[in-house]
């Protein structure tokens, strides 16, 4: 029966305007969908019949542009009537084309699109009459902003395009649209600006995109992993963002924005570690607060990744390294702690986890309280019943704001899984095992590329940049193109990675 | 996996290599280095100029089976380097923390660090070089101002400390170091070495000897004054290097850095060095197959004690010697005239 069903959605309609309602009728099991209409009327003298699905096509336009048009139409006069007359001279909607694939056509249909099917013609009309509910533009809720404009992406792709072409008006700006997905589609959408942007990056991450052959891709995160450079490796190498105007300036840098059908966030690429420090703070703040903020969130990512490995090492192995009166302090503390300070530190370390985890996924209204339940009672009953001392909790939550400085989650998940290597390699051999856990981290950084690009340049390899990559200098002196642009000299490395 | 390394990533990578080697082997693996160990490391800089210069031209024109030696000596010289390198590390560890634990539970971090390195590829050895450079300079200024008050440039004096004799036998061997390091650089890629190749040697040599240079000058300037000339055990030499006797212990923190960062893309050089030419020699291995034999050749004779034996400590002296010996009868076939001649 389902290799029936894919007989029938290969090839092209007929020109019998019955064999081709039954065809779609069980294509799209309208025995028992009830959502699926097939309106039958005539038009120009010609029997047709509209094909949709109640919801996602406009039915006040259907009946407004389609079925009033059709009645008000006499017979042709100049020509036959097929769809390219029906498009010329009856139908009064914007976005409307041929199409004989019934493939096409039925995935057009699914997508919420109408087909005009016409009795003694082998070509159907699609019509672009999208009319499903959709959330509208609303402040951004991951990525909010102190300076800067306030709304983000929603889940429409239409929707996200425009607010993307209201950022960068340009007529340079090209949004290329396809699908994903070989049994449940997505459409997606790769923008980037002609002008600026490198063409063979823009041609790789075409043909990543293209080559996906998984049956369905869900969204923008599926498509991030099915494009990478390296899936196994712990840190992103393409960036999302929920904010039109961050896409914007990746944009206007060179780089290329992926948007997909149902996702409310951006993904850039090709990006650097260094943006995934960046926010858009940065950019319309003044230079020197925007650096010192940079400094903070690097400082932040440095704190997060390895202060509770540097507290296990040096408390259990190099003791002569801490002051003695703070050596002092902390021996006082840990006195009636029954733990080593591993298991200490772990389980202070997953507790946080643990109500950061409750935290996202707790409704609002009550996640003040679970705030005060985490971070208050159990603190507090944790170091009164000497389950841990009271400096861990110091160290644990000063890890953690430095963990939240980092303003891309994805990273900042990756800098947690880093973190845990730090401590364990750290408690087992004290410092070596922290330079050794830190020269791996640094090496596998320094061999991960994003679309061919190296993950750490400008810095290594070492290539002239704008000004806006590490600290972020004065806004004049941010007259050098990126390295990954058009105008940049680097060039990514053919055919690295790829869609899987 | 082909195991290969640009030309720019290859001369960081060499350069910091060098540097860490050359201060490494003067001062910690030293017994008996002297207080102008500064002035051998800039002597041994400038006499390996010449051979590695020369080194391009053999792997250029000296034929086949001159090209074959020689990356066969390199590549031993790299692997017994790493070994080297491994046993400072486990060392390090044991003297700063870990001295009850078996060397090979010690030196397991380091060979699975190797492998990782060399599995990553020269390049990304080469950027990690770059981002090291910026730390380095880094943790050397915080170093300097915590340890500035506490400098002697008076102990610098006598500019030739134990005499010439020593000055003259350690810059042969720094000289050495330069000269296997330089591998690294010369049999890069296809092992062509270009106009610019000659001009990075150069500069390589230079950095690397002024900083190796540097970084003996200063520690020349905290030494204890026991440490002029008497024979120490290799504990109490990494002690006098990290503790000094008058710095505040918890000062040391920058200085470990220093250390194990140094060490670490020491090793992963050298390493690298060692599987690439590996692969070099014998085409059709995998890159993984030639960083897992490295790494284990060097962990079995970092564990075997040789990298502590006499007769190492030898041939580390006279491998300047073989090297420029090797390309001088090249030199003296013809080869070299060859070159310029094409």
């Amino acid at each position: 029966m389902e290799q029936n069903r894919d007989d029938l959605a290969r090839g092209e309609i007929g020109r019998d305007l019955r064999d081709n309602i039954a065809r779609f009728r069980r294509l799209l099991y309208s025995d028992i969908n009830t959502d699926t209409h097939f309106r039958m009327f005539e038009m120009a003298g010609r029997d047709v019949c509209v094909v949709y699905i109640d919801g996602m096509a406009d039915e006040k336009k259907i009946s407004e542009f389609v079925l009033r048009a059709g009645a008000e139409a006499g017979p042709a006069q100049d020509g036959p009537v097929d769809a390219a007359y029906l498009i010329r001279r009856v139908l009064q909607i914007a976005q409307c084309e041929t199409e004989n694939r019934v493939k096409a056509i039925l995935d057009g249909i699914a997508s919420g699109m109408a087909a005009v099917l016409l009795s003694g013609c082998d070509d159907a009309v699609l019509m672009d009459i999208r009319g499903y509910p959709s959330r509208p533009v609303n402040q951004t809720t991951n990525e909010s902003v102190v300076i800067g404009p306030q709304e983000g992406f929603v889940e429409n792709l239409r929707t996200n395009i425009t607010l993307l072409r209201r950022y960068v008006p340009s007529p340079g700006l090209i949004a290329e649209s396809m699908e994903v997905g070989t049994r449940v589609s997505c459409r997606v959408c790769l923008v980037y600006l002609k002008e600026a942007a490198d063409e063979r990056i823009v041609s790789e991450l075409r043909r990543r995109l293209k080559c996906i052959d998984a049956p369905s891709v869900q969204g923008i995160g599926a498509i991030q992993q099915l494009i990478e450079d390296s899936p196994w490796a712990l840190l992103p190498q393409m960036l999302q963002t929920e904010r039109p105007d961050r896409a914007a300036s990746f944009l206007i840098d060179g780089q290329i924005v992926i948007l997909a059908e149902n996702s409310p966030y951006a993904l850039a690429a090709p990006i650097t570690l260094f943006h995934q420090l960046h926010t858009s703070d940065d950019s319309f703040a003044r230079w020197q607060y925007g650096t010192l903020l940079r400094l903070i969130r690097i400082w932040g990512m440095l704190i997060s990744i390895f202060l509770p490995g540097l507290y296990v090492s040096l408390t259990d192995y190099h003791m002569h390294l801490i002051p003695l009166s703070l050596l002092g302090s902390i021996s006082e503390a840990r006195a009636n702690v029954p733990f080593p300070i591993l298991a200490e530190i772990l389980i202070m370390e997953f507790s946080f986890y643990l109500i950061n985890e409750a935290g996202t996924r707790i409704p609002k209204q009550i996640g003040s309280a679970l705030g005060i339940v985490g971070a208050l009672i159990l603190g507090q009953a944790a170091v009164s019943a000497s389950i841990v001392s009271p400096i861990l909790v110091i160290i644990v939550a000063i890890t953690g704001l430095g963990n939240y400085a980092v303003p891309d989650y994805s990273f900042s998940l990756g800098l947690i899984i880093c973190r845990l290597f730090v401590i364990v390699l750290g408690s087992l051999y004290g410092l070596y095992g922290i330079c050794v856990t830190a020269f791996c981290m640094l090496m596998g950084i320094c061999g991960m590329r994003s679309v061919g690009l190296p993950y750490v340049a400008p810095i290594a390899p070492q290539e002239r940049h704008n000004p806006d990559i590490l600290l972020r200098l004065p806004i004049w002196l941010q007259r050098r193109p990126m390295f990954f642009s058009k105008a940049g000299r680097m060039k990514p490395r053919a055919k690295q990675g790829g869609a899987r | 996996m082909k195991l290969r390394v640009s030309p720019k990533p290859a001369a960081f990578s060499a350069c910091a290599a060098m540097a860490a080697r050359v201060f490494c082997g003067l001062s910690v693996d030293c017994v008996s280095p002297g207080y102008a160990a500064w002035l051998s490391a800039i002597i041994g800089a400038a006499l390996s100029v010449p051979v590695l210069w020369m080194y391009g031209h053999v792997s250029v024109v000296g034929g086949r089976t001159a090209r074959t030696a020689f990356q066969g000596f390199i590549l031993a010289a790299s692997l017994t380097g790493s070994a080297v390198t491994m046993a400072d590390i486990a060392h390090s560890a044991g003297y700063l923390a870990l001295d009850r634990v078996a060397p090979a539970v010690l030196l397991l971090p380091a060979a699975l660090a190797l492998f990782w390195c060399i599995t990553r590829n020269g390049d990304s050895i080469g950027y990690a070089a770059m981002i090291w450079a910026r730390l380095f300079a880094l943790l050397l200024l915080i170093v300097v101002i915590l340890q500035f008050p506490y400098y002697r440039p008076e102990w610098l004096r006598p500019i030739l400390g134990s005499g010439w004799s020593t000055v003259a036998r350690n810059a042969v061997r720094a000289a050495g170091w330069f000269c296997t390091i330089g591998g690294i650089w010369i049999f890069r890629e296809d092992g062509g070495e270009g106009r610019s190749g000659k001009n990075a040697i150069l500069l390589s040599c230079a950095v690397s000897g002024a900083i190796a240079a540097l970084l003996l000058a200063l520690h020349a300037m905290l030494a204890p004054a026991f440490y002029s000339g008497a024979a120490l055990s290799w504990q109490l030499r990494l002690d006098a290097l990290l503790t000094n006797g008058r710095t505040p212990l918890y000062l040391q923190m920058p200085m470990i850095i220093l250390w194990y960062g140094g060490l670490f893309h020491l090793l992963g050089c050298e390493g690298f060095a060692a599987a690439m030419l590996l692969q070099q020699m014998a085409p059709r291995l995998d890159g993984r197959v030639c960083a897992g034999a490295v790494t284990l050749c060097a962990s079995a004779l970092a564990l075997s004690g040789f990298t502590g034996s006499r007769l190492l400590a030898l041939l580390i002296r006279y491998q300047y010697i073989a090297a420029a010996g090797f390309c001088a009868i090249v030199a003296a076939r013809g080869g070299l005239q060859t070159c310029a001649d094409a």
